[in-house]
């Protein structure tokens, strides 16, 4: 499996950033050895499978995202190998 | 389908679960709610309903000139009856020909016949990173074709042949749909592990990996004939297979423009439809300079009458969308971009082209033709432009500051890998 290093700071240079999807037949893994502080504000939709981390930035707005899906993250044990979906216009969580 | 609900403090969480073979699965869905009742349960009946859509076979393939003809022929090389051999059919020629949909009427029609059918569609190859690591490739193709096999997206397997002991001994019906690279016959089920009267059908414009692969049955697709050619025509640009009373001659002459492969055909008829004579004859000489009979050029005609608007929309789903799907949530996510986002998809539909089936929308040549335009804004500078498709430029972007520094004083908006 190829693994790329990236920074915690790899998006701040790309603001209009709006999707974003990397996803497990990408047939590669990104990881974030130092963490990661910033994700772009106008994002509607991250798809992050393998996401390496706990948890998302915790200034990430979340005020455009219409979809967040993080299969095999590390994000939460109980969402482990389970598709997230956050809908901005009912501020709820569908997982399937 | 087993249906359980939990209170956690503030807000329920309901779970829908679906059994397979006694064993209860991941939860298909988790609802969480915070606001009212009412808005969750009609969350939850648009969420069953989209699926219960999706389960049933796209079936919108009735009257589809010369696809009878096709079915028989396919039918004998696959030899139904005889149900203690297991055999491999191929099914090859060139992209636009329709192979998948052939594939695709015959899954629907002969699949009740098997104990297990699975239609495999696979990525074509200029999407996907090229890959050294032979085992992960495998392993990934096979958790795609679980994944497809029992209809359920997350599916983690851990070691190569567990496709291969699922359906080992079953009467299976396995269709791979788009074939181009032999690892991915590699990775499937072999034939002589499945059950007697199992079928695999295989499309792929590639006779050599056919042959690499010693498929004795193959089907050419060949080009319709000439009357075939103008059927095609005349149903999208008329909605009947003939043309109207009038319209003989200059039918004829534009389908001759527009060669014979049935993808030209249909989006050459439907940028025709509901134009007057005059308007038919004004586009006569435009189109005698545009095309030059490779499919390329009637795609990019289709592409270049599209309005602002309609252009970016098709860019937006030939580079992100096509592979996303284009569900419920696809409206709300370009809302801001779009003044009506259903009307722009109506007129790619009514031009042909997307198709209705929106869970594949878009035809590898048009997904093609997407990329290339927007390759084309910047070819030297990837940051430069709209959308960014390629593995190994994204690769570059994320692990490089200089590139990304820059992005910011760019139109650069999306990245897909």
């Amino acid at each position: 499996m190829d693994e790329l290093n990236i920074s915690d700071r790899v998006f701040e240079g790309m603001s209009n950033l709006q999707f974003f999807r990397f996803d497990e037949n990408s047939y590669g893994r990104l990881h974030l050895p130092q963490g990661l502080n910033y994700l772009p504000p106008k994002l509607r939709i991250l798809h992050w499978d393998y996401y390496p981390m706990t948890s998302l930035p915790s200034k990430f707005n979340l005020k455009f995202l219409v979809k967040i899906i993080l299969k095999h993250s590390e994000l939460e044990k109980l969402w482990e190998g389970i598709q997230v979906s956050i809908y901005h216009s009912f501020m709820k969580f569908i997982l399937f | 389908m087993l249906v359980t609900i939990q209170e956690t403090g503030s807000s329920t969480l309901l779970l829908i679960f679906q059994h397979i073979r006694g064993k209860c699965t991941n939860p298909l869905c988790v609802f969480f709610g915070r606001e009212n009742e009412a808005a969750m349960i009609e969350e939850i009946a648009i969420e069953i309903s989209k699926r219960l859509i999706n389960s049933s076979p796209f079936s919108g393939f009735e009257g589809l000139i010369g696809m009878k003809a096709h079915i028989e022929k396919m039918k004998q090389l696959l030899c139904l009856d005889s149900t203690d051999e297991r055999r491999t059919v191929g099914i090859s020629g060139p992209s636009g020909i329709g192979k998948s949909t052939i594939a695709r009427v015959l899954h629907n029609q002969i699949s009740d016949g098997f104990q297990m059918s699975v239609f495999m569609k696979f990525k074509p190859s200029y999407t996907r990173p090229i890959c050294s690591d032979d085992h992960d490739v495998k392993l990934q193709l096979e958790q795609q074709f679980l994944a497809q096999l029992i209809n359920q997206e997350d599916i983690k397997i851990h070691q190569l042949g567990t496709a291969q002991n699922f359906v080992m001994g079953k009467k299976v019906l396995i269709v791979l749909d788009g074939v181009d690279q032999l690892v991915q016959l590699l990775a499937m089920p072999k034939a002589v592990c499945l059950g007697p009267g199992s079928r695999i059908i295989i499309t792929t414009q590639d006779q050599q990996l056919l042959k690499a692969f010693q498929i004795k049955h193959i089907y050419n697709v060949d080009f319709p004939p000439d009357h075939e050619a103008l059927q095609i025509f005349c149903i999208h640009a008329f909605g009947h297979d003939s043309p109207d009373d009038g319209f003989e001659k200059l039918a004829t002459k534009v389908t001759r423009l527009a060669g014979n492969l049935p993808l030209g055909l249909r989006v050459m008829g439907s940028h025709f439809r509901g134009m007057s004579k005059e308007d038919w004859k004004g586009e006569l000489p435009r189109l005698r300079i545009r095309l030059d009979g490779e499919i390329g050029s009637i795609l990019k005609f289709s592409y270049d009458v599209l309005d602002d608007e309609d252009k970016d929309l098709f860019l937006h789903i030939a580079c992100f969308f096509n592979d996303e799907g284009i569900d419920h949530t696809f409206e709300d996510t370009l809302r801001h971009k779009f003044s009506n986002v259903q009307r722009g998809l109506q007129v790619l539909v009514q031009r042909s082209l997307i198709s209705e089936d929106l869970t594949q929308p878009m035809h590898n040549l048009l997904v093609q033709l997407g990329r290339e335009i927007v390759r084309n804004q910047s070819v030297y500078e990837p940051g430069k432009r709209q959308f960014l498709v390629d593995g190994k430029e994204i690769c570059e972007v994320l692990t490089s500051h200089t590139v990304s520094c820059h992005l910011s004083f760019s139109s650069f908006t999306h990245i897909q890998i």
